[in-house]
């Protein structure tokens, strides 16, 4: 297991410099001048050169990346240009609202979509399944900006049972920061009520974002679970008459989660990158919001600092399924 | 530790179902304005000019001079006294006594010397509207409460210029350099002002969050018997959720781009007021003069009596702007009340596209019109100016490009956009914020001047009202360079934008900023 973990570790290495080679030449690549955006509407096209100049951006693209290396490997990711704040502090300020965020969003779609896939599968082409498959097509289906509308309207709206946006209510005050979890940070201060708060507020974006991952992961868990009830070892526990709940929850499934659990890695790439506009509809400060605004202005450190977090909290992620998944199947463990 | 962390979650989730929280009760019964406008990137008033800044720069910091009046002109605020030479060019301002800083230091003309000279090192945000006629050195105090400004070249819209310069606390700005950044990545987070309110410290989240208080010491006082005493600000970013964030009490304003789709149900809102904001700022499609065929006098008018004025102000914009026939505000001194301009006539269009064929100007090559991602309503104008000239011969390919890329091309003449759609923003009130900065030769290389219009006479027009500071005179010369652009049709000049935002009724008071979202929330209250 430890050779498994320290090879996936090693990996991530080439990886995320790749990761970075990439990103770095994409936002050079972008026609649009930083710089005439800081400099302001009245600039000419002097005061802009000059300014560039300044920040180092008519440098070569080769000189601007070494650069940017030196500064990454010294552990700075620079500072916005805009703000002159250290990227470094506006990650450290957004990352847990996203972590948290998906977290809350993987929670309900596993519980979700594990059992319903098993249903749909025991219950192959009959009634349920046909339902359950109705039920996850749209969950693909539905755009989840409008998702998040509709869950808005309804339950902060009509029934006024979940809060509209946020991470909590306006003018309360947020815990003091120890994992940067507001739930988790909550409970520790002692506070379960505005621990029990923040949850509240996770609900609505937590739904929208897990909705359609839900539907991966019950087609998923569905075909795994169909094609493992076909095996010889369920066919000898049926004979042994073990009782069909401890074959199909005990045995079955055990048996079936390999490909969903892989799944649910990948899910997690979508729920850090792909939740711009779930963040944006619910005002949820993490790191989707932060990188949409920064590319809207060129503000390049804030933009590499996080394509860079957003890989390695994925490449994490990825290394923590395949470690699931030695523990879910051994054979994983000694094949590497 | 876990076990017990788990069952207090379950006991929380539980107890938050059965009594959520609410903003009152978060508030303890002291109502603050929750503003729900949006919010600049950095705190920093000489770093950014844009229409959220004027929010924190007019509430944060006080100014040499400010807006009053209606239309706005600029009158003293800091200034007690000020004289000018006969050439326009020295200024000798006395600064009043009583003005202190939120840290309770006085504000003297040291401080005012440092923010004008902060404010051109930095060369950004209002800078450029300065650096073309003053110079750091050239700002120097006389007297602890008495200061000299010389300009390079009398420059008469001077005094309208010096809103914009939001004066800093100098000692505290020097307390907080480090690596000669001049206080930068401080104040991009914090406060150095005098203004009426301080920003409560470390509450400012770029783009997300900022909670200020009053300052009950504030030289001119509180005119309300119940001022708003904490102001929250919560911008929200989706259009959607914005709206219902208003209605739902969330949030007690929202910013002043309410759709105009949404207006009725702002109207019918329970608890909800639609305050229609006038602004100065012009919308305009941008012809690029210098190529083929924009450079024909004859096929700019083409085009400008090919757009469709009154169906886009009256369908697309459901007649929430006026008409603006020239470059300047129609409300605007300087404006030829009784100018015309151009009015949607294809017959028209047909007879100038045909002078200009006759003329040898290329009309049958596709054009190119840049309408702007994120902003329907530039993509609306453009398809609308295709159909029209689609009418009469002309073929209009439509692309998409972000503002960011847009500013990039409109710095060189080759790869400037053959049409685009401009706002013109108010930096300063004067005529010169729109026909100097869009068509004098200086701004050629710049978005504003991205018409690339050359022309000696209206240059001649504009640097003469530049150079005197007779509002007679000025008056005069601006209504001739009006007229010289439209008879020109250098752009083509659609409307006049009126900003509409949705308040809460239990807000009182609320007047619109002259400039931008530069409310002064000293003039509101908010009913029990």
């Amino acid at each position: 297991m430890a050779a498994l973990i320290l090879r996936r570790l090693l990996l991530m290495v080439p990886v995320l410099f790749g990761l970075l080679v990439l990103v770095f030449i994409l936002t050079r690549l972008v026609p649009a001048d930083p710089a005439a955006m800081l400099a302001g509407e009245q600039a000419t096209a002097a005061q802009i050169a000059a300014l560039r100049t300044r920040l180092g951006l008519d440098r070569a693209i080769a000189v601007q990346f070494w650069f940017y290396l030196v500064q990454v490997a010294q552990g700075d990711f620079g500072a916005s240009l805009y703000t002159q704040r250290p990227v470094v502090l506006d990650l450290a300020e957004r990352i847990p609202a996203t972590i948290e965020l998906a977290f809350a969003t993987m929670a309900v779609s596993i519980l979700l979509g594990v059992p319903l896939g098993t249903i749909a599968a025991v219950n192959r082409n009959g009634v349920i399944d046909h339902l359950i498959r109705i039920v996850t097509i749209a969950g693909l289906a539905v755009a989840s900006f409008w998702m998040a509308l509709m869950l808005q309207l309804v339950f902060s709206m009509w029934l006024d049972v979940l809060p509209l946006r946020g991470r909590i209510a306006t003018g309360l005050r947020p815990p003091p920061i120890v994992t940067g979890l507001f739930t988790l940070d909550f409970l520790l201060a002692g506070n379960p009520r505005m621990a029990g708060h923040a949850l509240w507020h996770l609900v609505l974006p937590a739904v929208t974002l897990a909705l359609p991952a839900t539907a991966t992961i019950a087609r998923f868990t569905r075909s795994s679970v169909i094609e493992t009830l076909q095996k010889d070892f369920v066919t000898w526990e049926r004979s042994m008459g073990y009782p069909r709940r401890v074959i199909l929850w005990r045995y079955v499934l055990r048996n079936s989660l390999s490909a969903t659990v892989t799944q649910v890695g990948l899910l997690f790439g979508v729920f850090l990158s792909g939740s711009i506009v779930v963040e944006a509809v619910f005002g949820w400060p993490g790191l989707g919001d932060y990188l949409f605004n920064a590319i809207l202005i060129s503000d390049y450190q804030p933009v590499l600092a996080t394509t860079l977090t957003i890989g390695v909290i994925y490449a994490l992620v990825n290394i923590a399924v395949d470690i699931a998944q030695a523990m879910i199947d051994p054979r994983v463990a000694e094949q590497g | 530790m876990f076990r017990r962390d788990l069952l207090n979650l379950g006991t929380a989730a539980g107890a938050a179902t059965v009594v959520p929280l609410r903003i009152a009760e978060a508030q303890g019964g002291n109502p603050a304005l929750i503003w729900g406008g949006n919010l600049s990137r950095t705190l920093d008033p000489h770093t950014i000019f844009d229409v959220p800044s004027a929010f924190t720069r007019v509430n944060l910091y006080d100014s040499l001079y400010d807006y009053a009046g209606e239309p706005p002109e600029p009158r003293p605020l800091l200034v007690s006294e000020m004289r000018a030479s006969a050439d326009g060019r020295v200024f000798d301002f006395t600064l009043r006594g009583d003005v202190a800083f939120h840290d309770g230091s006085a504000l003297t003309a040291e401080d005012v010397v440092y923010s004008f000279r902060r404010m051109l090192e930095l060369k950004r945000g209002i800078a450029p509207a300065f650096s073309d006629f003053l110079r750091g050195e050239n700002v120097s105090a006389t007297a602890p409460n008495a200061l000299r400004i010389v300009l390079d070249r009398a420059y008469a819209p001077f005094l309208a210029c010096l809103p914009m310069v939001a004066i800093l606390n100098s000692r505290l700005m020097r307390a907080n350099t480090v690596d000669n950044d001049w206080g930068e990545a401080w104040l991009a987070q914090n406060d150095a002002g005098s203004g009426p309110y301080r920003v409560v410290p470390g509450s400012f989240r770029a783009l997300q969050a900022l909670d200020m208080e009053a300052v009950p010491t504030y030289w001119r006082g509180w005119p309300q018997p119940r001022p708003i005493r904490s102001v929250l600000c919560r911008p929200v970013a989706d259009d959607a959720t914005r709206l219902l964030a208003v209605e739902r009490g969330d949030i007690d304003t929202t910013h002043s781009y309410i759709r105009p789709d949404q207006h009725d149900r702002v109207r019918r809102g329970n608890g909800l007021t639609l305050v229609e904001e006038p602004q100065f700022r012009t919308y305009q499609l941008r012809v690029h003069n210098g190529k083929d065929p924009f450079s024909n006098l004859d096929f700019r008018k083409a085009l400008s009596y090919a757009f469709p004025y009154d169906l886009f102000i009256n369908r697309v914009l459901r007649g929430t702007a006026e008409r603006s026939p020239g470059p300047l505000p129609v409300s605007l001194w300087g404006h030829p009340r009784d100018l015309l301009g151009y009015r949607h006539d294809l017959d028209m269009a047909r007879r100038h596209l045909d002078a200009a064929r006759r003329a040898g100007a290329n009309v049958t090559r596709e054009l190119t019109f840049t309408a702007l991602v994120g902003f329907d309503e530039t993509e609306q104008a453009a398809q609308l100016l295709q159909s029209e000239l689609r009418r009469i011969g002309v073929t209009l390919r439509i692309t998409k490009a972000v503002w960011a890329n847009v500013i990039q091309l409109t710095q060189n003449e080759e790869t400037s956009p053959e049409l685009w759609s401009h706002w013109g923003s108010t930096y300063y009130i004067d005529p010169d914020n729109w026909i100097g900065t869009f068509y004098s030769r200086a701004a050629l290389g710049s978005q504003r001047g991205s018409t690339w219009y050359r022309d000696d006479e209206t240059e001649r027009l504009i640097q003469a009202a530049r150079s005197t500071l007779d509002r007679a005179e000025r008056q005069r010369l601006y209504e001739a360079a009006s007229r010289r652009l439209v008879e020109a049709a250098a752009d083509v000049w659609i409307y006049n934008s009126k900003a509409f935002r949705a308040v809460r009724t239990r807000i009182k008071g609320y007047r619109p900023g002259a400039v931008g979202d530069g409310v002064d929330l000293r003039e509101m209250w908010i009913e029990a």
